[in-house]
């Protein structure tokens, strides 16, 4: 009997079989096959936020997944952030139109009477890259996720680390997880940066102080719980302590008469502002809680947060999503989120010449911050979801946010101002997962 | 006709149960929703059913038969028949015409069925101008057979079925991870490793004497040839069913069974297929092609 030979080679045989066998079962599942098997999968995001008359931000992101055959998971994430537009100085609307020197010591801008003071030079761009390794340990029941990363802005350099351990017991119903991280930043501010409690000057030369930096560290337990088959409850605690620089140095204080409320006038300005002094330290806490539950067929969820620390500076945030699924391959999700935040203890909109000198005599804390001061904010968001035909996941997100602020005191002719201006904003963002 | 398919709740989930191209047909699902599980099922009875009907030589008046009866006439083949059609014009060049979709003609004179009954050299010698696919014009999508020859796709089916199956339940699940497994007869294919990571436990059945092999899989297919029934015994010789379609003979001291792992069914078939068509040098010819794979006999 004779003994039959192959010709083709090893090497190509085995390649052209495998290719033949994917073109037999269709181009799309041999590309499926490999985005399961050893395949990155790459999801890429444009988010674009506009605030009425103020910042827009354009955000592309890309992040690539690769899974390995030991079930260790690597991660990047690369985003990108294009900011625009004019940010609020922190000084107060006011009778009279008020002059402001921009952060570079060079030049000045204008507000009109009743206008809210906008640094209109206000433009950044920042690049974040991130890593993260998920490592499966002790019969897959535990792993460790290691996470780095690196982000650069124009005036701000951050460095950060974390590792976070998580723990699946009681037949894996109960994850436990306890994370470390580490962030340092460097600051170092447009034309130096601004000593605090001081007047900010026309424009020209003026005393600065050099870079600044700043640590936190951060802990976060969490226990994750399976109630049912269709119900899993989540709670975290957190806690972070910071150490340094926390002004933020373009920001300052409008003072004003005791009486009038008028802004006083400045050592070289027509007004007096005072750049703001935040303290050196901060310890926050926070709680949180959710519950996912699936609903014939569609996926709600709800959480609550509440954040305190030592500064003064208390929130609730209450989250819900509810997600329809129309299809296997669409989904529609609305969202809802209440946001409310009880002001920082040295948060003042404005201060007298009084409560000015008190200040700086006693070199006590101060900031006209809004984002430090009372607050209420509402998100309504809805997100459309679809798989291609190849089997992406899409989606496509709409955000209206509003914010309402008030006060903390209106001194004479201030009632007639809009000292807390809300904010109105809009958020677009398209996701796609290959 | 009672229940064409079956399905059970089993320790870890469920298994549906069905017959189909003349083997068991068993499909393992790692979940809790029972169902998903009978809609997964469904779609993979309903596809292996389909298959069968549109390629089995046995049923008259499908895509085989009029092929099979085209007697000459170019005829133009559907889009699926032509994927196959192409695939089999791969293996036939790829394999030095060893694997050969028109070589079904032999069981006119070899009929495997555990007697003495070798055909003579005429009645091998009487068919072999009819075989072979280098004969055959193909244009996609138009074949043109010649009167007496036959093509059978037997040889790639189940396996071309299994992952169809497949392809069908994943659809099913959308963006969901659900842990399948598929197994037609020892042909299988899974869609990655069950719900608690830990692999598919897989037997290989014991073939004429052999160790029964417990097999671990956590991605992709294995497939098995062998000639487990289908064997001639004359004066103490053994003709497995693998013929040689250019001789027309049995391949001489081929294993009983070939196993062999592949990322599909259809890919793991054809290797198996392959290393048989190579007789004793099967496992040199596993072990040249890098796959992994278990030998009997």
């Amino acid at each position: 009997m004779d003994k039959p030979n192959i010709k083709t080679t090893t090497h190509d045989m085995r390649t052209l079989l495998k290719s033949a066998s994917a073109c037999l079962l269709g181009a799309a599942t041999c590309a499926q096959a490999q985005s399961t098997d050893d395949a990155w999968q790459t999801d890429v995001a444009v988010l674009a936020y506009t605030e009425a008359d103020r910042v827009s931000a354009f955000e592309p992101a890309i992040a690539l997944k690769k899974t390995f055959d030991d079930e260790s998971v690597l991660g990047f994430k690369l985003v990108f952030d294009a900011l625009t537009g004019a940010s609020a100085n922190g000084a107060v609307a006011s009778d009279t139109s008020q002059t402001f020197t921009r952060p570079s010591g060079n030049g000045s801008y204008d507000a009109d009477a009743g206008e809210t003071p906008l640094d209109d030079t206000f433009r950044d761009t920042r690049v974040s890259l991130s890593a993260s390794y998920e490592q499966p340990l002790a019969e897959r029941l535990e792993k460790v996720i290691w996470g780095g990363n690196v982000s650069r802005e124009y005036d701000f350099i951050s460095l950060g680390g974390s590792a976070t351990f998580m723990r699946d017991i009681n037949r894996r119903n109960t994850t436990f997880s306890a994370g470390f991280s580490f962030e340092l930043d460097s600051i170092k501010p447009v034309g130096g940066t601004p000593i605090a409690l001081t007047q900010m000057q026309a424009a020209g030369p003026s005393t600065r102080g050099g870079n600044e930096n700043r640590s936190m560290l951060e802990m976060l337990l969490g226990v994750t719980q399976i109630i049912d088959r269709n119900t899993l409850m989540q709670f975290n605690y957190g806690l972070a302590v910071s150490d340094g620089y926390h002004n933020d140095p373009y920001k300052i204080v409008s003072v004003v008469d005791d009486t009038t409320g008028v802004v006083v006038a400045g050592e070289s300005l027509a007004g007096k502002y005072l750049y703001e002094s935040r303290p050196n330290t901060r310890t926050k806490h926070s709680v949180f809680g959710k519950v996912k539950r699936y609903v014939a067929g569609d996926v709600a969820d709800i959480s609550y947060r509440y954040m305190w620390d030592d500064w003064g500076v208390a929130s609730s945030t209450v989250d819900m999503h509810y997600r329809f699924n129309i299809s296997p391959s669409w989904y529609l999700e609305p969202h809802v989120r209440v946001y409310i935040q009880q002001a920082a203890d040295f948060y003042n909109t404005s201060i007298t010449t009084t409560q000015a000198a008190d200040i700086v005599t006693a070199n006590d804390h101060l900031s006209a911050d809004y984002r430090l001061g009372d607050m209420d904010a509402t998100t309504l968001g809805l997100k459309l979801g679809w798989l291609t035909p190849g089997g992406n996941a899409s989606s496509v997100r709409l955000e209206l946010y509003q914010q309402t602020g008030s006060a903390s005191q209106v001194i004479g002719s201030q009632s007639g101002q809009d000292l807390v201006p809300d904010v109105d904003a809009v958020i677009v963002q398209f996701n796609y997962r290959f | 006709m009672a229940n064409p398919y079956t399905v059970e709740k089993i320790e870890h989930g469920f298994v549906g149960r069905f017959q189909a191209m003349a083997s068991p047909c068993e499909v393992l699902m790692d979940m809790h929703d029972c169902l998903l599980a009978q809609q997964f099922v469904h779609a993979c009875y309903t596809e292996a059913k389909r298959i069968e009907q549109k390629f089995s030589r046995y049923v008259h008046n499908n895509v085989m038969y009029q092929l099979n009866h085209s007697h000459d006439n170019g005829i133009e083949l559907d889009a699926e028949s032509t994927l196959l059609m192409d695939f089999a014009f791969t293996c036939f060049n790829m394999s030095d015409g060893l694997f050969d979709v028109s070589s079904g003609i032999l069981r006119r004179a070899w009929k495997f069925d555990g007697s003495d009954r070798v055909p003579s050299e005429q009645q091998i010698n009487a068919l072999l101008p009819a075989i072979g696919l280098g004969k055959i014009s193909w244009q996609k999508p138009h074949l043109t057979l010649a009167k007496n020859m036959e093509l059978d796709f037997g040889g790639i089916g189940k396996e071309y079925a299994v992952d169809r199956c497949l392809q069908k339940i994943m659809a099913k699940m959308g963006a969901r991870r659900i842990p399948v497994l598929l197994n037609f007869g020892g042909d299988l294919v899974c869609n990655g490793p069950r719900f608690n990571h830990t692999p598919w436990q897989v037997g290989i059945e014991s073939v004429g004497g052999g160790a029964a092999a417990r097999v671990s899989l956590s991605s992709g297919a294995l497939a098995t040839s062998g000639d487990a029934r289908r064997f001639l015994l004359k004066d103490g010789v053994r003709y497995c069913h693998i013929l040689n379609p250019k001789t027309g003979h049995p391949i001489m001291a081929a294993p009983r069974s070939v196993t062999v792992a592949a990322a599909s069914c259809v890919e793991a078939g054809l290797l198996s297929t392959l290393a048989m068509l190579q007789g004793a040098d099967a496992k040199a010819f596993l072990e040249e092609q890098q796959v992994t794979h278990w030998l009997q006999g």
